[in-house]
């Protein structure tokens, strides 16, 4: 088997020095080059956490992150950081330029590139995320799902290997959350992109290849979704499988097991 | 909040507004010393001419412009008053020992006056006119030099456009938290001075926090988008110097010799 592009080993963490209180405890975990590895769980189980150490933010107290291969140190952050990106949960103050274009350019300026080549690719990110109108515009007084696409872009741009997505499109309308699914899910397949998405919406979890319930910084399950949805009955199900309990609860000769929206269809149409 | 006028940028399109920032500060700092070839009241009626034409040309209105100097008129007046009563010579209206009011004195608080109004308004039609991203680039670029003495350039350039970009937010920050403490019933600008201080504290603590959590979040931001200072980095936003801009800088040289011309040889007022 090829190296993971992302491997977590055992790492702890904790944000108070004198509390032995650990935010990250024992934390293992991988995910394969191309895969889209949703993360759930409560609020303060630790993901926005995860995320930052994921980006070097933050070291984790002891065990090791690899990415590609690579562990991830003080020294080795700054080569990676052109891998990997994090979009982060607040969109409110991680805005740097006074415009929506200078602001993506800005990771790209990073990387001494050309300024062809960055005209090039902000205009283009700036299209994938539908924001070519507001080029111009001031980030601040955009609304908050125009900031979260203006922050999507702005990591697209760098085209990383790796993006890490924290919360990243609770902003956007059910609408417009749909498509970028749908369009990060194709970028996913073109360019082998590997993605990490911590989210709420159990619709888009489903639609990972893999699940991880993080609880209290460590891992209670990684599975496929459907697995989970099974298993743990505490998560808001998506659709389809709030609609098959429901059928149960009434008595229905559904099957007892996870269905996706087309098996839903077929079962139903019979 | 918002009676601070210089350093406020009007958006226009008028003739000033497309000058390239560079041209402008040269421009506007040179102005500063031509202003003191102007001896006579010939001269001093050129000058004010020029400055009355840059305020026209702006297209902003002469009610601002009076606004921007009303902070600083105490200060202007206050110097005028020095000069008028410690100028001597030609015809003396009164004379209480070392204070006279003479012609002379007459004469040079009004050359005085005019000086300070004219920098005053000719700044003021520069930041009015120049976006303030684009003022910190040319700051930046006529710096450059100073990189050979090892100054950080482009980091102090970097902080200055970080700055500004923090500015509105706190402004806007301020007045969320003042319609707070209205909301609670807190009326302002009432009571002793002392009462007044009470109330201004508790506003001060709310906005240090948040600027502080700001200025982490930012930096946090900048490092993941792989920012380091001491690094070469390339620049998105380009500076375009074009024909008018030289011509601008010729209008400046025009000027000047105008001025000589039409200055008075060999006797000067103090
Ligand atoms: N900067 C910080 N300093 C101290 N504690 C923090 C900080 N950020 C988060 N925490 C704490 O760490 C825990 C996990 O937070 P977080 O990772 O943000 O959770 P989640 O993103 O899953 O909601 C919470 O208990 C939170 O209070
Ligand atoms: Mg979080």
């Amino acid at each position: 088997m090829s190296t993971p592009c992302v491997n977590v080993e055992n790492v702890f963490f904790h944000y108070n020095l004198q509390k032995q209180e650990e935010t990250i405890a024992d934390l293992s975990f991988t995910a394969e080059r191309g895969e889209w590895l949703a993360v759930v769980g409560h609020n303060g189980s630790g993901k926005s956490t995860l995320a930052s150490l994921l980006v070097g933010l933050r070291a984790p107290s002891s065990g090791s992150i690899y990415i590609n291969g690579i562990e991830l140190t003080e020294e080795s952050k700054w080569e990676l950081r052109s891998h990997i990106g994090l979009v982060f949960q607040n969109p409110e103050n991680q805005f740097i330029g006074t415009t929506v274009k200078d602001d993506v350019a800005f990771a790209l300026e990073n990387q001494n590139m050309p300024y062809h080549e960055m005209k090039q690719r902000v205009n283009r990110a700036l299209e994938m995320v539908g924001m070519s109108r507001y080029a111009d515009h001031d980030p601040s007084r955009l609304s908050g799902g125009q900031k979260q696409r203006v922050a999507i872009a702005g990591l697209l741009a760098l085209q990383p290997a790796i993006i890490v997505l924290d919360e990243a499109m609770v902003m956007l309308d059910p609408k417009s959350r749909q498509e970028f699914m749908h369009f990060l899910h194709d970028l996913r397949k073109q360019q082998q992109l590997t993605i990490i998405s911590i989210t709420h919406d159990m619709n888009e979890a489903e639609a990972a290849d893999r699940m991880l319930v993080l609880q209290k910084g460590s891992v209670k399950e990684i599975d496929r979704p459907a697995q989970i949805f099974q298993r743990e009955d505490w998560l808001d199900v998506p659709f389809i499988e709030a609609l098959r309990r429901k059928l149960k609860e009434r008595g229905s000769a559904v099957p007892d097991q996870y269905m996706t929206e087309q098996e839903m269809m077929r079962w139903l149409c019979r | 909040m918002n009676k601070l006028i210089l350093g406020r940028y009007f958006p226009g399109d008028s003739l000033l507004h497309c000058i390239d920032p560079r041209a402008k500060l040269i421009a506007g700092i040179s102005f500063i010393f031509i202003l003191f070839i102007a001896n006579n009241w010939l001269t001093y009626l050129v000058l004010w001419l020029f400055t009355f034409t840059m305020m026209k040309i702006s297209g902003v209105s002469l009610r601002i412009y009076i606004r921007g100097v009303r902070p600083l008129i105490w200060l202007i007046l206050f110097t005028v008053l020095l000069q008028v009563m410690f100028t001597a010579g030609g015809e003396i209206y009164i004379d209480w020992g070392p204070i006279t009011i003479s012609s002379f004195g007459l004469i040079n608080g009004v050359y005085i006056f005019s000086r300070f109004a004219m920098i005053i308004f000719v700044s003021t039609v520069i930041t009015l006119t120049t976006k303030p991203i684009d003022l910190t680039d040319a700051i930046n670029y006529l710096l450059q030099p100073l990189k050979r003495l090892k100054l950080p350039v482009d980091e102090i350039s970097l902080m200055l456009s970080v700055a500004l970009r923090f500015i509105p937010i706190i402004l806007d920050e301020t007045q969320k938290v003042l319609d707070a403490q209205r909301a609670r019933g807190i009326v302002f600008g009432e009571g002793s001075l002392l009462q007044q201080m009470k109330k201004i504290v508790p506003m001060f603590v709310p906005l240090f926090v948040s600027s502080l959590v700001r200025a982490e979040d930012m930096a946090n931001a900048m490092e993941v988008r792989g920012y380091q200072s001491n690094q070469p980095r390339s620049s998105f936003r380009r500076l375009h110097w074009r024909k008018g801009d030289t011509f601008t800088l010729f209008a400046m040289v025009l000027l000047s010799v105008i001025l000589i011309v039409l200055r008075t040889e060999g006797h000067h007022f103090h």
